[in-house]
């Protein structure tokens, strides 16, 4: 309960931030686009047998910058309001982790690819990897928080870090490959 | 068509009293308190008029979540061993945690059931403006909520014109670029229209806030209905901690 | 009304796309504005209402200046699609949202909206979601969200595109009826010519063009000179071909 409490203090004050971030004039972009990322990570991917569906933080990150925040927080309100993905409890605990892991990647997509915005190549690999590490800071936070909540939960925290580890190779690479494609048709939304 | 109680009920005073509800929940360890908390979301459903059907199907998904979990949530390593089977051991705390999560998940579930049956979903976000939420969330919310039908049908059409070329068939990386370029063309054709909607709003005088045309009106029925929640909740949070 | 003087404008790193516009409609008329695809009628459009900012000239309507990107209650815009314009749950709230902005009471607003929906014929539509209505009902619709503001000037964007002969009628019948000023961009010269009294051709960015609808649309070598097509109903009929 004090972790599920907590995850609701630091998503107010990063949602604070976020929103403190986004002009006015901005939201219905911020709104349109974050409903597009969250129709896209409905997308299945065929990984041999088996099939998955990414979180497209990485992404979101990258093209919104800070403004992802309230797309982010958006995102997975309607995904527990209209699909009934994870409850109202733990959802402030996941919006606290995918804010903080998307400002990581946003600062840290900024710093490396400053004065080199002509190298597409470079962009996105960055891009790509800037994105698993995001993944792999959310995963190894939320496996921590389970860790934390107590021993009981080692077993599933050991699960769930597995299927993000390869989750979070599969978005670094997807990221990567729509940065590149992004760069050649549309550059202002991933430079501006 | 006729209208279940629950509809009845003013949205503010219905969103501050089932989330109160909710939080109480999640605050219960103890079997007493969790057992309390199911039976009372389990009135609430009755009483309120909810479909139970509806009810079921939502509880669904999280369920077979569970139940994909449970395996490993029994393995789980412990103090007190209850079972030692040929290859494995059976932990009280491991069953514990498995029926914890299960009266807890259903419980909240059938809550927030109950909070949105039926719902008018730009009222309920009228409601949460009205509590406190910031305008610009709000404002996000609902732009946020009229598009992600829109791409969802997109999204369909888009993967149907795949599927007829068959990409179905395709497995690993040659399916991953096409799905990347399916997403690239939604997130394309968004981030134009985001344009286009952001102009449209302006062109009608929006300056980053939502106003609403409806008035609440709450009813002393209302009332009732909300304090009977929170002293269930208040009784809840007591029976966890005096029991 | 409107008027435009003196208008150029390029997009970063393009040709000029509109060079030294100069135009004036008169209160009450409908005018036309034809040209080619690419030869710069959305972004005249997306000028006179603030979306674009002019880089040469200026535009005034009813003696006030056009501001990049401030809200003038006295010119609206009609898009495309009508998904860029219809963005709230129901269509009371899309009709509702113009007159919310600028500040009307809310107990006028349930009056402002019926009278916008009667005047486009569609009262019904009210309680509906813009995701449960046809092409046709969601550009009526998107109308109404124009006419609730009460503006002066309507700049149309292609209103019939993707529309069935009943809904083109419909539109057809609505504009007739209304008595703003209207500037209305179409590659459909039929519908043209049973709105509008007057038509501006434009191509290469430039007015080549301006007079009554019939008479120079009746001009084939003008016509095809901008690549267009003389309209079949004024073609004179050599032999009966309707039996």
């Amino acid at each position: 309960m004090s972790i599920c409490l907590a995850g609701y203090v630091g998503t107010v004050a990063l949602t604070a931030l976020g929103l403190k971030k986004t002009e006015q004039e901005n939201i219905p972009a911020v709104a349109v686009m974050g409903a597009a990322f969250f129709t896209a990570s409905l997308i299945h991917f065929r990984i041999g047998v088996t099939s998955v569906h990414l979180t497209l933080l990485g992404l979101t990150a990258i093209i919104l910058g800070v403004k992802a925040i309230p797309a982010i927080l958006a995102g997975l309100f309607f995904q527990a309001v209209l699909f009934q993905h994870g409850g109202i409890s733990t959802l402030g605990v996941n919006a606290m982790i995918m804010m903080t892991s998307a400002l990581f990647c946003h600062y840290s997509f900024t710093l490396l690819i400053k004065g080199k915005h002509n190298k597409s190549l470079y962009i996105s690999f960055v891009a790509g990897g800037v994105t698993l590490l995001t993944v792999l800071l959310a995963t190894v936070m939320t496996s921590s928080l389970l860790i934390l909540s107590g021993d009981e939960f080692k077993g599933l925290a050991l699960l769930f870090s597995v299927s993000n580890g390869t989750l979070a190779l599969i978005e670094g690479v997807l990221t990567g490959i729509i940065i590149n494609r992004l760069l050649k048709i549309k550059p202002e939304m991933v430079l501006s | 068509m006729k209208k279940a109680p629950i509809q009845f009920w003013d949205y503010r005073w219905k969103l501050v009293s089932l989330v109160i509800l909710i939080f109480a929940i999640a605050y219960t360890g103890k079997p007493a308190a969790m057992i309390s908390g199911l039976a009372f979301s389990l009135l609430l459903t009755f009483f309120t008029g909810t479909n139970p059907g509806e009810a079921v199907k939502n509880l669904k998904t999280p369920l077979y979540l569970l139940l994909f979990m449970s395996p490993f949530i029994i393995l789980t390593p412990g103090r007190e061993l209850l079972w030692q089977l040929p290859v494995v051991k059976i932990y009280r705390e491991s069953l514990d945690l498995l029926f914890t999560i299960l009266l807890k998940s259903t419980s909240i579930i059938l809550i927030f059931n109950a909070l949105l049956y039926k719902a008018d979903l730009t009222r309920l976000m009228q409601a949460m403006k009205t509590v406190g939420i910031p305008g610009k969330l709000i404002s996000i919310l609902i732009s946020t909520y009229r598009y992600i039908f829109l791409y969802r049908k997109d999204l369909v059409k888009l993967s149907i014109a795949a599927k007829l070329r068959a990409h179905s068939k395709r497995r690993g990386f040659s399916h991953l670029l096409t799905s990347a370029d399916i997403m690239l063309t939604l997130l394309v054709r968004s981030y134009e229209q985001s344009e286009r909607v952001q102009a449209a709003m302006v062109m009608r005088g929006y300056r980053g806030e939502f106003y609403f045309a409806e008035k609440f009106k709450s009813k002393f029925s209302d009332k009732i209905i909300s304090l009977v929640v929170l002293m269930a909740a208040t009784g809840i949070i007591l029976m966890e901690n005096l029991c | 009304m409107l008027n435009i003087d003196n208008i150029s404008f390029a997009y970063p790193g393009g040709n000029p796309i509109l060079k030294e516009i100069n135009l004036t409609l008169v209160k009450g008329e409908n005018t036309a504005l034809v040209g080619p695809n690419g030869s710069g009628k959305t972004t005249l459009f997306l000028l006179c209402c603030g979306i674009l900012k002019e880089q040469a000239g200026k535009i005034e309507v009813d003696g006030k200046f056009i501001q990049h990107k401030k809200f003038n209650s006295k010119i609206s815009y009609l898009f495309q699609s009508p998904d860029d314009q219809l963005f709230s749950s129901t269509i009371f709230d899309d009709v509702a949202f113009g007159p919310l902005n600028m500040g009307v009471e809310k107990k006028d607003i349930h009056g402002i909206v019926r009278e916008a929906l009667k005047r486009v014929n569609s009262e019904k539509l009210s309680d509906k979601s813009s995701f449960h209505l046809s092409g046709g009902e969601k550009r009526i619709a998107a109308i109404a969200s124009l006419l609730s503001m009460n503006p002066e000037v309507l700049l149309f964007d292609e209103p019939t595109a993707n529309l069935d002969s009943r809904n083109k009628r419909k539109v057809i019948e609505l504009i007739q009826c209304m008595d703003e000023t209207l500037f209305i961009s179409s590659h459909d010269l039929e519908f043209l010519l049973e709105t509008c009294g007057r038509v501006i051709v434009i191509d290469e960015g430039r007015i080549v063009a301006d007079g009554p609808i019939r008479e120079i649309m009746s001009d084939e070598e003008l016509m095809k000179r901008h690549g267009l097509e003389k309209p079949h109903s004024l073609i004179p009929h050599q032999e009966r071909h309707h039996y």
